[in-house]
């Protein structure tokens, strides 16, 4: 074993935002085929020393120091963040809005250029019972965790580390997935380092141990009790086979799914998907249609049935109020309207999206398999809201002009509906060029609801979360504070588009 | 947010909100569709002349075109614009082109009461001239001790009198007056004919003025009936143009021309012109409404002028519902709306009115000069 191919961290210290020392001035090695258990009690920092080694630690706030060498490569931790370490995340971080295949498509578009082309075939051991289009949440627990590893395989970082692999599984998916963690380990020469709590199961395929001693805030190996709970685990291993294939299976539905791609159409995918959810899907189409259309009735119901002059205002009025009834209907309250819709539904959508992601660590791992999350999601998000506001707006118009003009018919059932025409919108008509005056201030209400509320909902949904609690205590911050900015960039803008 | 598109069943549920989608989406377009003007809407329209005048029409706002139906109900029917050539372009409306069908006449009318008058039912045409018998009859009770007495003398007849003076110039120098004037003295001889048109004429004008506010005094209240088939008292109009003959300068041809000449139906129609005139001015001048607001407020003639406040104020009620079938609860008479907002807003937007030929027949029985009358002259493209 050469010392290229050992993986070297040496002076490795780690302090809290608050000061806290984890580790300091520690050093350990583990060889390009080594399995390593990395063990000691809760709150002693191993998942903040995988952290530091995947380059996940927040350097404002985090003081991190030491050297890692592996490969040639050697990295400064206090200057640089390392890209040594592909991790497999506790809970796993899978992207649960893409499928399985999609999962790990994303990481080969966005890995390195000078990384190999993937066989399929070798990451058949870990997804042949998984078809490509499965959706993760309809994965068992030990499928989405082998998908995890395979989707931080093909980033193809040079040492694979593990958090907590078998939180959460039963003892017999818990001893397959060591024995495919093995597998890799011994079959790519990848150092591997997995952080456990139970380690029943691994111990019997790991070749060091190291304990977090947060006594004397250090890494110490300690040495393996294997013997005869390794044979016995290697036997079961080796007895359920489980999910493995045999070597030289076919490739079935995975072959060419993993092949590399151009990383631009991840954010066509996120737009696409984002448009769908927040403009084009059945229920936002119906929810501002409907919305539309009870405005168009009320406007003309209670405009003309509800006043005191009512009746005077159905006939020798008739024509100046529908024609006010419709000016205001197509340059305030419609937009108005629709901004209130749009931005109180997609707030909540936009904060509890990200607020899951958040929560379920998947911009940590879209950092550590080096794609850019937040651009692909932010941008997707803004441009495919502002879009929707734009487009429901127009739909709602549609359908509030039809519904008034079916509520004028039920008023005057006699009369043609050209003359209707003539009078809803006289005041646009006869604008003449200041509609297009009159149609730029609708467009900047609407852009400006539009950025404002996405962008609080971003900002709000991004927040770090610790439960579903705190989702949906941000959903409803991003409601409030989305629906106020409609009503106040509203206001702004009609009171200078009314200023006279 | 998750990916739906996993398995068959997932993928049909995606195609189903696909298709969900793009329904809604053809549905949002139609709704646009349906309310949005857009080309093709109307017809490409006809052209219409003004038949016994080459002068053409002349108005700057699309002239409303409106169809008077069996039951004398009227709907729109088209929008028309002035051709350069003095023509009227009409577009009818599609929904209701089969609207009417023998309604084949087109009259050109000005946005005044005689139209609404002339539109109305033979049942609102008798209650209005029950309330005008009921307003003349106790007006003519009270009115005269009102002008009278010493606060009116003093205080609004200066008001009035300027009001008054206005409408004279407005209804005397109005086409249609000197067009029944021109007809009264075509039968008088050519020596008298040029005398009225020369330096005569200016003087007659001068002194009408001050005459037309006696002969106002006299005929006030039947002035308001006029556009309603009332008749005028003539006679003051005759001690009028009496005192007007006084003048040396023209006393002369004024006895050449003969009281009983006063009498003929080109007199009346001139006197009718007049009133009829008269009236449109007094209503459409914004000072009149504050001084009789002012007139029925004073206390000291308020006692007067109360039995005539109760029956004005019957007849004003009277009028909107039987005019355009208008008042709370009714519905929308386009017609009534249009006239409405010309006399509120000072707008002489002319309107087309389609009738049927015994329709156009009994309007002009009413008034002969209330409409112009529309010919056809070729569709539009033709020309």
């Amino acid at each position: 074993m050469n010392a290229a191919t050992v993986l070297r961290v040496s002076g490795l210290t780690i302090r809290t935002p608050a000061g806290v020392a984890l580790v300091e001035e520690s050093s350990f090695e583990i060889g390009h085929r080594e399995l390593v258990l990395l063990i000691g009690p809760s709150g002693s920092g191993k998942t903040s020393i995988i952290n530091a080694l995947c380059g996940l630690l927040d350097g404002d706030e985090w003081q991190v120091a030491g050297r890692v060498s592996y490969g040639g490569r050697e990295i400064d931790l206090a200057a640089t963040r390392s890209d040594l370490c592909g991790l497999v995340f506790q809970g796993n971080a899978l992207f649960d809005d893409l499928s399985a295949g999609e999962n790990l498509r994303i990481a080969a578009d966005h890995a390195p250029r000078s990384t190999a082309k993937h066989d399929p075939a070798e990451l058949l051991s870990l997804l042949s019972d998984i078809h490509p289009d499965k959706i993760v949440a309809a994965c068992s627990g030990g499928q989405k965790q082998r998908i995890a590893i395979a989707r931080t395989l093909v980033a193809d970082h040079p040492v694979l580390i593990l958090d907590e692999p078998n939180s959460g599984l039963d003892i017999k998916s818990s001893r397959r997935l060591a024995g495919v963690i093995k597998k890799i380990c011994t079959e790519r020469a990848t150092p591997v380092i997995i952080v456990a709590h139970h380690v029943d199961d691994l111990l019997p395929l790991a070749d060091k141990v190291f304990l977090v001693d947060s006594t004397t805030r250090s890494i110490v190996p300690i040495a393996p009790d294997m013997d005869a709970i390794e044979r016995e685990m290697m036997r079961l291993d080796v007895g359920a086979g489980g999910a493995l294939a045999a070597p030289g299976a076919d490739a079935g539905p995975w072959k060419g799914r993993i092949r590399r791609g151009s990383s631009l159409k991840w954010f066509g995918r996120y737009f696409a998907e984002y448009f769908w959810v927040l403009c084009a899907s059945p229920f936002m189409l119906a929810y501002l249609g409907l919305g539309g259309i009870i405005l168009g009735f009320v406007s003309i119901w209670f405009g003309f049935n509800y006043h005191a002059f009512g009746g005077y205002l159905k006939s020798i009025l008739h024509d100046e109020t529908l024609a006010g009834i419709g000016f205001v209907q197509t340059t305030i309250a419609v937009p108005l309207v629709s901004s209130i819709l749009v931005v109180a539904r997609n707030s909540a959508v936009i904060s509890a999206d990200l607020g899951n992601r958040m929560l379920s660590s998947q911009f940590r791992a879209m950092s550590n398999l080096n794609i850019p999350g937040l651009g692909y999601l932010v941008a997707s998000i803004i441009i495919a809201n502002t879009l929707s506001l734009a487009l429901l707006t127009v739909a709602a118009l549609a359908t509030a002009s039809w519904s008034a003009l079916q509520t004028w018919y039920f008023f005057f059932p006699d009369q043609p509906f050209e003359f209707w025409q003539e009078n809803y919108f006289r005041r646009l008509v006869e604008a003449g060029p200041t509609l297009f005056v009159e149609l730029g201030w609708v467009a900047c209400k609407i852009v400006f609801s539009s950025i404002l509320g996405s962008a609080a909902a971003v900002i709000i949904g991004l927040r770090p979360k610790t439960s579903v609690v705190s989702i949906n205590n941000a959903i409803a911050e991003a409601i409030v504070i989305g629906v106020s900015m409609t009503l106040l960039a509203h206001a702004f803008f009609a009171i200078l588009q009314f200023w006279k | 947010m998750r990916a739906s598109h996993t398995t068959g069943s997932g993928r049909l549920a995606r195609a189903g909100s696909g298709l969900v989608s793009g329904l809604l989406i053809l549905a949002f377009f139609a709704a646009g569709w349906r309310v949005i003007p857009h080309a093709g809407a109307t017809d490409s329209g006809l052209i219409y002349r003004e038949a016994a005048s080459a002068a053409g029409i002349s108005t700057a706002r699309p002239v409303p075109v409106f169809v008077m139906r069996a039951d004398r109900s009227v709907v729109r029917h088209g929008a028309a614009t002035t051709e350069p050539g003095g023509g009227l372009r009409i577009e009818f409306f599609r929904s209701v082109a089969g609207e009417a069908p023998d309604a084949t006449e087109a009259l050109l009318f000005e946005p005044t009461l005689e139209v609404l008058w002339v539109a109305a039912t033979d049942e609102s045409q008798d209650e209005l001239r029950r309330l005008l018998d009921e307003f003349q009859e106790v007006s003519a009770r009270t009115i005269e001790g009102v002008i009278t007495s010493d606060v009116f003398n003093g205080v609004y007849r200066p008001m009035l009198r300027s009001i008054l003076t206005d409408a004279v110039s407005y209804a005397w120098e109005d086409e249609k007056t000197q067009q029944a004037l021109a007809e009264l003295l075509e039968s008088s001889d050519t020596a008298l004919r040029r005398v009225l048109t020369g330096e005569i004429e200016a003087i007659l004008a001068s002194r009408v003025k001050d005459a037309l506010w006696e002969m106002f005094q006299a005929n006030w209240v039947n002035a308001f009936g006029v556009p309603f088939g009332y008749e005028l008292d003539y006679e003051p109009v005759m001690t009028a143009m009496t005192a007007v003959l006084r003048d040396p300068r023209v006393r002369k041809t004024f006895l050449a021309f003969g009281s009983d000449r006063l009498q003929t139906d080109e007199a009346r129609r001139l006197t009718e012109r007049f009133a009829i005139g008269l009236v449109d001015s007094l209503m459409r001048d914004r000072r009149v409404p504050k001084v009789v607001t002012e007139m029925f407020g004073d206390p000291r003639l308020r006692a007067m002028l109360q039995p005539v406040s109760d029956s004005l104020t019957a007849l004003f009620s009277g009028l909107p519902r039987n005019l355009g079938g208008l008042g709370e609860g009714s519905s929308l008479n386009p017609l009534a709306a249009h006239v409405f907002k010309a006399m509120v807003l000072s707008q002489h937007v002319p309107l087309v009115l389609f009738v049927t030929p015994e329709d156009r027949a009994r309007i002009e029985r009413i008034d002969r000069d209330a409409a112009r009358t529309l010919s056809p002259v070729g569709r539009a493209e033709a020309i």
